[in-house]
């Protein structure tokens, strides 16, 4: 009996030391809560290089010491539709500020779709095709739409994965400046 | 000789068969063979339990591509690993690492057959020394019954 005690003990304390481990990694910790990809990590932003729809190649590295806006949308993506409006009022108020510039990168559509769109909906902010998906990856996108704000010291200041207001935009700018 | 001579073929097939089975056992280096082995090990960031080999969806396909490309780069595989789980956290790997929490996920299964094991030998133990089912008074006296009845 002593011997099974012992052992039931033993599964005990191991079930126990599990659970510890367990709850040390997972307490606090809300799963439904996206807690973005950057914050917090003391790294750049990562480089990009999309084309934009004149053809030409546009680099994050061309943007450098701005405050960059990036959002990675689809014409498709409703909830992209739907932010759009959001967009055109952010990018409207401050377009004309010398350090900051927006670009929407194309995630998964097509080069007619995203052209037909931008000219019935008047985008005029810059709008890039990333070729291979390789700036989606970069940025660890996982749907549509996602926007990054990228601060003149390279870093990412703030980050959404889903349809953001003009005032979560806002946030997201003055964060990336420091001004928060 | 002629006695040594069936022993003397059985162990030259033994030696080529092992040959054979360790030659195709060695893992390719070839990109594609490396890509194909961490298409396996990763898993794809926009499906429910699927890996990068068996997914179909548009982020899966462009990983494929983006791993081949790495490699063509020079990249190495824990190098390509640490790159997709920098920005997509650890959740990327299908396949638990070997450091930190992660060595629980390979511990535990281990402890738990050693214990499992520990615990089945116990209790063999101790059934074979308890007695066996004895017969009672009256299953003898049914016993006897039936052999009276049927000798």
């Amino acid at each position: 009996m002593t011997r099974v005690r012992g052992i039931a003990l033993a599964v005990a304390a191991v079930l126990v030391g599990l659970g510890i481990i367990l709850a040390m990694n997972t307490s606090g910790a809300d799963p439904n809560v996206d807690k973005g990809r950057f914050a917090g990590r003391d790294v750049l932003a990562p480089e990009f290089t999309v084309q934009t729809l004149d053809g030409e190649e546009l680099a994050l590295a061309d943007l450098a010491g701005k405050t960059v806006v990036v959002n990675f949308w689809n014409s498709w993506c409703v909830p992209c539709i739907k932010e759009a409006p959001a967009l055109q009022e952010f990018y409207d108020r401050h377009k004309d500020e010398p350090d900051f510039a927006m670009v929407g990168i194309v995630r998964d559509d097509t080069e007619s779709a995203i052209r037909d769109y931008v000219e019935r909906e008047d985008v005029d902010w810059t709008i890039g095709f990333d070729p291979g998906s390789k700036a989606a990856l970069a940025y660890g996108t996982t749907g549509q739409p996602e926007t990054f704000v990228i601060g003149p010291d390279g870093r990412v200041g703030g980050e959404q994965f889903s349809e953001a207001s003009v005032d979560d935009l806002e946030l997201m700018l003055r964060a990336a400046r420091g001004q928060l | 000789m002629r006695k040594w001579a069936p022993w003397l073929a059985l162990v030259a097939v033994v030696v080529v068969a092992l040959g054979v089975l360790i030659a195709r056992s060695e893992p390719s280096n070839s990109i594609e063979a490396r890509a194909k082995r961490l298409e396996k090990e990763l898993a794809c960031p926009v499906c429910v339990g699927e890996s990068l080999a068996e997914s179909n969806a548009p982020e899966a396909r462009a990983m494929r591509a983006d791993i081949r490309d790495r490699m063509e780069d020079g990249q190495t595989d824990s190098q390509i690993v640490a790159a997709y789980v920098s920005v997509y956290g650890e959740d990327i790997k299908l396949k638990p690492g070997d450091d930190g929490f992660a060595l629980v996920a390979w511990g535990v299964p281990v402890v738990a057959l050693i214990v499992g094991a520990g615990l089945l030998t116990l209790a063999f133990r101790r059934w074979s020394r308890e007695p066996r089912l004895a017969a009672t008074a009256d299953d003898e006296v049914v016993v006897a019954r039936e052999r009276q009845d049927h000798p």
